[in-house]
């Protein structure tokens, strides 16, 4: 009798263990969650301020709306892994590929003055994301009297 | 005797779970236990949140604070006696001329009253903080903008002299692709290929232009460059 006694305190025992495991794992994921998605969201803000975001393509290199003094520059960002990226820099397509890490980085020609860069990633499925640039070429002092 | 049992049974399990709960939370690791605290989650989201703002602010003091130089391509959509608007690849943008401002055209000076709608101009200043100083604008009656492109992925179905027609993968229709003496081809490698190396059933990516008749409004897309996914030999 007293056997059967200890039996079901034993098995009460454990059960309510397991129970209790239960409650305190699915209580700690939710936490845990919680807080993974507030970094992300934060690290998301973060990077935006420094760089363009479009869908799925980041540029890094050349900088919106900048004035430079040579003919070429270098564009770099990061897209999908190894999706195809299109450069057209201004009517000209150069097509490159992101590494396995997304990143991608292609030296470009520019032309004097007006230059609008267009970055397209396409992925596996035909989705294309575009980041536009303007980049002007000019190798003279802006303050410069010339004419 | 049986319901003694359940009734014994029935009293841990409540027992373990209302009383041992908390001392198994604690038995967690430090880290852990600060990450289930719901006040140590909200005071943690709070530094974070703190540390991004404080990097925002001083990211964007040091940029307003800054004089750097800017320059932008836009078309005159409206002009003043002391301001032209442009509109650009992003949005329309009013600036202000000055003195300072030297506005040229075809390699001479000239006056606000020689500009004309819809000239394409090439603006260079100085932004500071949230004011913009123009010191160049270079007109030109040329259009600057790019032209509209296209950039898609695909099965060739078919391939002659003047076009090909390709499945694009996003809308699984076909596409009628113009091709000319300037359409460049290349393999995966971006080694050079003859047009005449495709064959059907290829996958291609292509890039190029749109052009719209301003009659019609048919589309017509010419092929720039026809990358191929493969090696061809």
């Amino acid at each position: 009798m007293k056997k059967e006694f200890l039996l079901a305190i034993i098995v009460g025992l454990v059960m309510g263990l397991f129970i209790t495991y239960g409650i305190y794992y699915s209580q700690k994921s939710e936490e845990q969650t919680q807080i993974t998605t507030t970094i992300e969201e934060l690290e998301k803000n973060e990077s935006s301020t420094e760089s363009e975001v479009n869908g799925l393509v980041t540029i890094y290199n050349p900088i919106d709306e900048s004035i430079i003094e040579d003919n070429s520059t270098t564009v770099t960002g990061k897209t999908i892994a190894e999706a195809f990226v299109i450069i057209f820099v201004n009517d000209d397509p150069i097509i490159t590929q992101a590494d396995e890490t997304g990143n991608f980085s292609k030296e470009v020609n520019l032309n004097d003055l007006a230059n609008i860069i267009r970055v397209h990633a396409i992925d596996e499925d035909g989705q294309d994301y575009v980041v536009e640039r303007t980049v002007v070429v000019y190798d003279q002092e802006l303050t410069e009297e010339e004419v | 005797m049986k319901k003694k049992c359940i009734f014994l049974l029935l009293l841990s399990l409540f027992l373990l779970v209302a009383v041992f709960n908390p001392p198994v939370s604690a038995q967690e690791d430090t880290q852990e236990e600060e990450l289930a605290d719901p006040a140590t989650t909200e005071a943690l989201r709070d530094r974070i949140e703190k540390a991004v703002e404080e990097k925002k602010l001083n990211n964007s003091d040091s940029q307003a604070n800054a004089k750097t130089k800017r320059g932008f391509v836009g078309q005159v959509e409206r002009v003043s006696s002391e301001a032209i608007t442009f509109s650009t690849i992003r949005s329309n943008l009013i600036v202000s001329i000055g003195e300072q401002t030297q506005l040229i055209l075809a390699n001479r000076n000239i006056k606000i009253e020689d500009i004309s709608i819809e000239d394409s101009a090439v603006v260079m200043g100085y932004q500071e903080k949230d004011t913009f100083s123009p010191l160049k604008i270079i007109f030109s009656q040329r259009d600057l903008k790019p032209k509209p492109v296209f950039v898609l992925i695909g099965s060739l179905v078919s391939i002659d002299t003047n076009q090909f027609t390709v499945l694009c993968r996003k809308e699984s229709r076909e596409h009628q692709i113009s091709i000319n003496n300037q359409t460049k081809y290349e393999d995966i490698t971006g080694e050079t290929i003859a047009q005449n190396q495709l064959f059907e059933d290829i996958q291609i990516i292509v890039a190029g232009l749109t052009e719209v008749d301003d009659t019609s409004q048919e589309q017509t897309k010419t092929a720039s460059i026809v990358k191929v996914l493969v090696q061809v030999d």
